[in-house]
């Protein structure tokens, strides 16, 4: 099976920061998509995404309302706010949204990278627990399930 | 709508185009790294990743103020809101007095050290904090400077505050007596409990009740 990246939306009204940023994260073995707004986030994630990463004050729709329909249409896309408005409200806000981390910027980029990780890795044991209580609470069948799916396939990370 | 809360809400949207600045200039000074490791020619690669090396520090002491600004604009926000009696968390607030009054210390030939500790809340705005903090390092500039000032938060007496150490300097003398009518000097067996202090005179500037949370 050919290895297959974690594929990541970045979501910021900066143009220059998210390409960059995207360019970086593709140089690691990342798939990056991008988006300027947050309603092209909406259209894009409806493509395969694992993780989202998001600012918060955008022009037109902001980053907690994304958050909320994110949540609301992908629950297992995971969420890192990434944003230079970050005050301690803020943050507790898009936690109770379901946020799985909450970055300041300018960032370290491994610091960006951890975090992906962390989210990808929760977003797949949470999958397993879904399918394996789906299974009658087996997980090795929840994991035969899930590598039928690819799901459990090594990525890049 | 008050003076504080247009100062606070314009320095929170100040800071937040500042944060975007920095974010682009890591992200660029960070690909043009990622390039260049890519390249042959070893001895200019490394004299230029060293020159980016420079531009992140920058940027992480750039981001550092922005951090403090941040913190100074949610306080005007929160005078404004009424909820200022709240209080802060007085370590964080050392930290921020020590970044955003680095340049003034300076002036004085000094220079202002933080040591890093848990969160401790206590029932003071950071404004009043400040304003202490502020005072201190007036009566050591006008003392002659030329001397490090060490803040911590602690608690004395069940009494919040900061213990001001003050330490490399060759005017420790006439600091010290400056300090010694607005703070409290801190002697006898309490130093020995201070494990990072550096054999400098220690004081208290004690500031508002304990709070346990």
């Amino acid at each position: 099976m050919p290895q297959e990246a974690i594929k990541i939306l970045l979501v910021d009204d900066e143009k220059q920061f998210v390409d960059t940023l995207s360019e970086r994260l593709e140089m690691r073995g990342f798939s990056a998509r991008v988006a300027y707004s947050g309603e092209e986030a909406l259209e894009k994630v409806k493509m395969p995404t694992d993780v989202i990463v998001l600012d918060l004050r955008m022009p037109g729709m902001d980053g907690f309302e994304v958050l909320k329909a994110v949540k609301k249409s992908n629950p297992d896309v995971q969420v890192i706010i990434l944003t230079g408005h970050g005050g301690d409200a803020e943050e507790k806000t898009a936690y109770r949204m379901g946020a799985y981390s909450f970055l300041r910027k300018p960032m370290d980029i491994d610091d960006l990278l951890a975090s992906i990780r962390m989210a990808y890795r929760d977003k797949i044991e949470n999958t397993m627990v879904a399918v394996s209580l789906a299974e009658g609470g087996d997980f090795d069948s929840a994991k035969d399930v899930l590598r039928e799916q690819d799901v459990l396939e090594e990525k890049k990370i | 709508m008050s003076d504080t809360t247009c100062l606070a809400r314009l320095l929170s949207s100040a800071v937040h185009d500042l944060r975007n600045v920095l974010a682009v200039v890591r992200e660029s000074s960070g690909l043009t790294a990622d390039l260049l490791r890519l390249q042959e020619d070893v001895r200019k690669r490394d004299r230029m990743l060293a020159a980016l090396s420079e531009v992140q520090a920058q940027v992480a002491r750039g981001a550092l103020l922005a951090s403090a600004m941040d913190l100074l604009a949610q306080a005007g926000s929160a005078a404004e809101e009424g909820t200022e009696e709240e209080g802060c968390d007085l370590n964080q607030v050392c930290q921020l007095f020590c970044c955003m009054a680095q340049r003034l210390a300076r002036a004085s030939v000094m220079r202002l050290e933080h040591v890093a500790k848990d969160d401790q809340d206590i029932a003071l705005g950071v404004p009043a904090v400040l304003a202490a903090l502020l005072k201190v390092l007036d009566a050591a500039a006008g003392a002659g400077g030329r001397v490090t000032l060490r803040l911590s938060a602690a608690v004395r007496h069940k009494q919040a505050g900061v213990i001001v150490e003050i330490v490399d300097g060759d005017n420790a003398e006439a600091v010290s007596a400056a300090l010694e009518p607005l703070l409290v000097r801190i002697s006898g067996g309490l130093q020995k409990l201070l494990v990072w202090r550096r054999q400098g005179p220690l004081f208290f500037l004690p500031l508002a009740e304990e709070r346990t949370s």
